[in-house]
């Protein structure tokens, strides 16, 4: 590689750099072109954080426009931004600062995923030439029971990859009847071995489980520390719940909108630890859904 | 602002003053913003130095506040940029906005960067302790050599860590949706 592909290479990947994104050898090489590049090295000190920031903390842009860019976090990042605010007392006096509520505004899902199938859409009729046809195919597609339009909304909008993304459709219920029917009883945590076959899940008696004594709070201290409870699929997430440890209750329910998509799920529970510099406690089960 | 935050006593900052020495530091350096853009970037400014405060006594705010303007604006130029653009600093003062190159975020108040590296760190923090003072080294010095030295580690061994650490992470680049993973595919497409 001469020096100048080096320089325009490495230049190009220089953000990628400094997020830490990329992959080993992509690194090494930057790292090598960067001893001997001043002008690479000045741009890569553009991207160092300044004085007064701490990538440990929610960033400052985020805290200066909350009400607007809390409504754009989805899936894992907006999981650990909730809980990150709810252990961190200094984000929590940031927000408070800028007059802003401690919680997320409610994301902007459903705009979005409308206006890719507008775009879609806009695409399909240009290319038929027959706008008439179009709304014909706009009503058969929302009356069809077997139309892609409804199976997308019902399971999420496919990626680029053509996978569907689950949508949050599941809602977590906690201290219901532990003796309900059907009830499954969890073991306790560590049983990593298989995956737990839960059936069919759906919205009329969701899924009941029965929580082990690891998931019952020992002590009162402990019981009013705050429980996030996650549901995954292909590590995406489903619905996410927080609230106090003693809230669980003997049993929670997992009650889908509508039958719950078959797959593997993980179900993640996360205990926040006694105070900040501790690590949350994590307790994972895989549950097999038909 | 929210005054009601503020610490009563006689040595706290008076934020409102300050707020109004970073608008027009903001604006003096990049003239074409729009009156909302300001709000935001003086906001953030702001954010940071009640940060500061919390850490230590200000002793001379004014002086904080000109070099986070400056940095703000930086920060400013390159969101607005994109993952495609250059990351050099603010050249021109007065000059009239760049359209934005493909993948810029510029519906994205918030900047994707800074969002990007508290995800790795946070995440790391729950999950695997020696991956976040690795992530947390990394990120303040922006040099694998460095961490290295500091760990008294050997470079290729600290970058080989890494990348088992990342592993993750780029597994979750390539299939999460949201503003948050668009931005990180547009880095590594590049």
């Amino acid at each position: 590689m001469n020096l100048t592909r080096s320089h325009e290479w490495t230049a190009r990947r220089l953000l990628g750099y400094g997020a830490g994104i990329l992959a080993e050898g992509e690194t090494l090489e930057v790292e090598q072109h960067l001893r001997s590049c001043t002008e690479c090295r000045t741009q890569l000190a553009a991207i160092r954080p300044p004085a007064g920031s701490d990538p440990r903390h929610l960033p400052a842009s985020l805290v200066a426009t909350w009400p607007r860019s809390s409504r754009l976090l989805v899936g894992a990042e907006r999981e650990l931004v909730v809980r990150h605010l709810h252990q961190c007392e200094l984000c929590r006096a940031s927000l408070e600062f800028v007059g802003y509520p401690q919680v997320l505004a409610s994301p902007h899902a459903a705009p979005s995923r409308m206006a890719r199938l507008g775009r879609r859409w806009t695409t399909w009729a240009w290319a038929v030439g027959v706008i008439g046809a179009a709304a014909g195919a706009v009503a058969w597609l929302l009356v069809s029971p077997t139309s892609s339009l409804r199976n997308m909304m019902a399971t999420g909008v496919p990626d680029a990859r053509g996978r569907a993304t689950p949508a949050a459709m599941v809602t977590f219920e906690t201290a219901v009847d532990s003796l309900a029917r059907s009830g499954l009883r969890l073991p306790q945590p560590g049983y990593r071995g298989h995956a737990l076959d839960v059936g069919v899940v759906t919205s009329v008696s969701g899924l009941v489980l029965v929580l082990p004594p690891a998931l019952q709070p020992p002590t009162p201290e402990i019981g009013v520390r705050t429980m996030t409870m996650t549901l995954e699929r292909e590590e995406q997430v489903v619905a996410t719940h927080q609230g106090r440890f003693y809230a669980l209750g003997d049993a929670i329910r997992l009650r889908p909108e509508d039958r719950l998509d078959a797959g593997l799920y993980e179900l993640r529970f996360s205990l926040a630890p006694a105070d900040t510099a501790g690590k949350p406690v994590v307790w994972a089960y895989r549950l097999r859904v038909r | 602002m929210g005054p009601q935050a503020q610490n009563p006593s006689s040595s706290a900052p008076e934020w409102e003053a300050l707020h109004q020495v970073a608008r027009q530091e903001i604006r003096a350096r990049l003239r074409t913003l729009s009156a909302g853009t300001v709000e935001d970037l003086s906001r953030e400014v702001l954010v940071t130095l009640f940060r500061l405060s919390r850490r230590e006594r200000l002793v001379d705010p004014e002086a904080l506040i000109h070099t986070l303007a400056h940095r703000v604006c930086v920060d400013h130029v390159r969101r607005q940029r994109g993952p495609a653009g250059r990351l050099d600093p603010v050249a021109e003062a007065e000059a009239p906005p760049q359209p934005a190159l493909p993948g810029a975020a510029t519906d994205m108040p918030v900047d994707l960067l800074e969002l990007f590296r508290f995800f790795v760190v946070e995440r790391f923090r729950e999950l695997d302790f020696p991956c976040q003072e690795l992530a947390k080294r990394f990120y303040v010095e922006q040099s694998w050599s460095t961490v290295a030295e500091q760990m008294g580690l050997r470079h290729p061994t600290v970058i080989k860590r890494w990348a088992r650490c990342m592993l993750q992470v780029r597994r979750l680049v390539r299939s999460q949706q949201g503003r948050l993973w668009e931005w990180a595919r547009s880095v590594l497409s590049r």
